[in-house]
């Protein structure tokens, strides 16, 4: 079964996705990670949210492919909080094959109202395991 | 040069955590993330993996610990990681971040911000890198 990232072109947008964190949801993102300090919210709980829905609409997990998170950029402007509607908008920014390996990076603006507060890059490999 | 309490060549506090299959599957069911590479036993096994290994941005999540811890409130307001993901964490297997950092500068365009360079990463109890990058955070004097 073809996924749509191996179809995908560079420029193809994916989104808006609406995201928003209760306090709740915070602490059990720390939770998740083993942390007890729940004082604060992390940027990247936004872009655990916003992956998560990039990898629903690609199609990139299933038991058909091996797909790797090779690295990942996160950059905010802006303190985040509970509660904020923030909208993440992802755009592909390269999609190639080496050696039956695919190579992707979808790159992901957050806006809260009309103000651009963050950017995040997550590059991915993915290998098919049924040609 | 702008005081700050930030000098370079400060350590940052270090985290050192137990990876449990547990934490691997409430950080699924937390991100949403089912790849059953994570949760999947059989699955991984068919894998090049061999077996279940933990999400690429729990580990990052704990790295993001060290520097909320490191800096306090002056994380939160402005700043930036980079990270390449060098090798995979085994469920059961024990990681430990560790981060230097590296400068300490007055932000080119906006004096009154100090800008803070850090050297980042995360290793297991055998020396092996699994994250690895850099941060650098913005803050206000």
């Amino acid at each position: 079964m073809k996924y749509s990232l191996a179809k995908d072109k560079p420029g193809k947008t994916y989104g808006p996705y609406q995201l928003s964190v209760t306090k709740k949801q915070s602490e059990s993102y720390y939770s998740s990670l083993g942390s007890k300090n729940f004082n604060s919210l992390p940027p990247l709980i936004y872009v655990t949210l916003a992956l998560t829905k990039l990898i629903n609409e690609t199609g990139i997990i299933s038991k058909d492919l091996e797909t790797i998170h090779a690295g990942q950029e996160v950059t905010w402007e802006k303190p985040m909080k509970s509660g904020e509607s923030i909208v993440a908008q992802g755009t592909l920014k390269s999609n190639n094959i080496r050696k039956d390996i695919r190579f992707a990076k979808i790159v992901v603006i957050y806006t809260k109202g009309s103000v651009q507060i963050g950017t995040s890059t997550t590059s991915i490999i993915i290998k098919e395991k049924n040609d | 040069m702008i005081e700050t309490i930030y000098k370079e060549g400060d350590k940052l506090v270090s985290i050192k955590r137990k990876i449990t299959q547990d934490l691997i599957n409430c950080y699924a069911n937390v991100s949403g993330d089912h790849n059953p590479i994570h949760i999947n036993k059989e699955y991984a096994k068919s894998t090049e993996f061999g077996a279940r290994i933990a999400h690429g941005m729990l580990n990052l999540g704990i790295v993001s610990e060290m520097l909320q811890e490191s800096f306090q409130e002056d994380w939160k307001f402005e700043g930036q990681i980079k990270t390449k993901f060098t090798a995979p964490v085994y469920s059961g297997e024990v990681i430990s971040t560790y981060g230097t950092i590296i400068s300490v500068q007055p932000s080119t365009l906006i004096p009154s911000i100090t800008e803070i360079q850090c050297s980042i990463g995360c290793k297991k109890e055998n020396g092996s890198i699994v994250i690895e990058g850099s941060a650098l955070l913005k803050v206000r004097t």
